[in-house]
């Protein structure tokens, strides 16, 4: 998908940075398909899986995604499983940019948070400030069509650019929701432009 | 003891409860006058939610009306302080007239005294004219705030400047909204539909639910366009086991930091999106 911009606003796009924390694990979304095989390899290898049918599983599943995602707005995926007061827990971090029409972050966190709420699929909208930054954040609940899950997505706009970055953090596990909406506007709270 | 009665006149008039009911009052407007202050000025710092160029003429409206509630609040405080300095003036005063008064009631009726009486009278014409004096300062310390007042008053442009501002910015959004809100709506959407993809893997390692992942119309979608098609779909069908939690690390959530820069961090830089649509396309 090849992202619009207004004439009038410069189409460099910058360089971003983003902290993920180390507990959630990327799926290779490497373009070169050598790259991307190797990194799957790394990640199912990091697991430390023994069973040859869950490795192949697992590794047919990556790849997979790597292909569906390929070409469309998002930058990356990531899932974390771990353990949490004792029980396991998972959540995925998947990550966007989105070019607007404004380089303006009063409207377009206003404007976004409006949009958001318009769909009527968050139970709430809010600008909230993280790090240096005002964003949006919105959940919910989705997963319509699979396993419930619990999601909150950010909605940062890049400063100086006309850009907004789009972090969802999903878990199905309600009880765990608190712990990763934190982890979300900490993740939203880091970014921050490397080179413009 | 009426000082009237023994002293001609009383040198000084005042209603000590009425000044101490004043003073309460500044308090509370001083308060008041502080608490709204701040928050204006929260409505504009640097966490406020009005930042960038659209809303720099709200923000320089209520800057400037921080600026004269600020002016106002001072103003009040310099009365306030005033009224205390002449309440503890007025009691000290009071207090010597009572004692002038109690002097003066000890001659009556003693013709020998006309030394002491006109020594007393001097004392009451010092009491006189120095409550006057403070009465002045006083007067000038209200009338310094009523000028504050007048001039906060005079200034309607201000509310006409913040309307502009304000009006100015729904326009925007709503143009905003017009030109981006799909896209980035959609976008929204690709990333929920994506978390839920990847939730399978969590399925899949056993970190989550009882029932086998292939519930889902997206992930038969996706299983579908896999080269290998057939092996995911088994995989998809079966019930992993669950995995213990101990088995699986901790929870830390610290996030990376600059040393360890992330993947998806990489490829948030520069046409990284469209280098691997083209990778994906060759």
């Amino acid at each position: 998908m090849t992202m619009s911009a207004a004439a009038d606003l410069p189409r460099t796009v910058p360089e971003l940075g983003l902290d993920i924390p180390p507990d959630f694990h990327e799926v290779p979304l490497e373009s070169a398909i050598e790259d991307r095989v190797a990194a799957q390899s790394a990640l199912l290898e990091g697991m430390g899986l023994r069973d040859s049918e869950q490795r192949e599983g697992l590794g047919l599943y990556l790849e997979a995604i790597a292909r569906t995602l390929a070409g469309g707005p998002i930058v990356g995926t990531a899932f974390c499983a771990v353990e949490m007061d004792g029980r396991p827990s998972t959540a995925t971090l998947t990550v966007a940019t989105r070019t607007t029409s404004t380089t303006d972050p009063l409207v377009m966190v206003a404007g976004a948070a409006e949009a958001l709420r318009r769909t009527g699929d968050y139970a709430s909208v809010g600008i909230e400030h993280a790090g240096v930054h005002n964003a949006v954040f919105a959940s919910g609940r989705g997963g319509a069509d699979g396993l419930p899950l619990f999601q909150t997505t950010a909605v940062v706009p890049v400063p100086g650019h006309a850009m907004a970055v789009l972090i969802t953090i999903a878990t199905p596990s309600e009880d765990d929701v608190s712990t990763y909406e934190r982890v979300v506007r900490s993740v939203a709270g880091s970014l921050r432009v490397v080179t413009s | 003891m009426r000082p009237e009665r023994f002293l001609g006149s009383d040198p000084t008039p005042g209603d000590l409860g009425s000044v101490d009911r004043v003073a309460g009052a500044l308090r509370t407007v001083v308060l008041a006058l502080t608490e709204s202050r701040q928050k204006l000025e929260g409505l504009v710092g640097p966490h406020s939610l009005l930042q960038g160029p659209m809303a720099r003429p709200i923000v320089d409206a209520v800057t400037e009306l921080a600026a004269h509630l600020r002016s106002i609040e001072d103003a009040a405080v310099d009365f306030a302080q005033a009224v205390e300095v002449w309440r503890t003036g007025l009691a000290s005063r009071q207090q010597r007239r009572a004692e002038l008064t109690e002097q003066v009631s000890q001659l009556a009726g003693r013709p020998d005294a006309v030394e002491q009486r006109q020594r007393i009278q001097t004392d009451v014409q010092r009491l006189a004219t120095e409550h006057l004096a403070d009465g002045a300062v006083l007067i000038r310390a209200a009338d310094l705030l009523a000028e504050v007042l007048i001039d906060a008053d005079d200034d309607a442009d201000l509310a006409a400047d913040l309307d502009r501002g304000v009006a100015a910015v729904m326009i925007a959004v709503d143009e905003w909204i017009a030109e981006s809100a799909a896209e980035l709506v959609a976008t929204a959407q690709s990333l929920s539909d994506t978390a839920g993809l990847t939730t399978v893997v969590s399925q899949i390692l056993g970190v989550v639910g009882d029932e086998a992942p292939d519930e889902s119309e997206s992930v038969r979608r996706l299983a579908s366009m896999s080269a290998g098609a057939h092996r995911l779909r088994l995989a998809l069908r079966r019930s992993w086991a669950s995995m213990a939690p101990e088995d699986l690390p901790t929870a830390t959530f610290a996030a990376s930091g600059s040393t360890g820069r992330s993947a998806i961090s990489e490829r948030l830089g520069g046409d990284s999106t469209d280098d691997r649509a083209e990778g994906e396309a060759r």
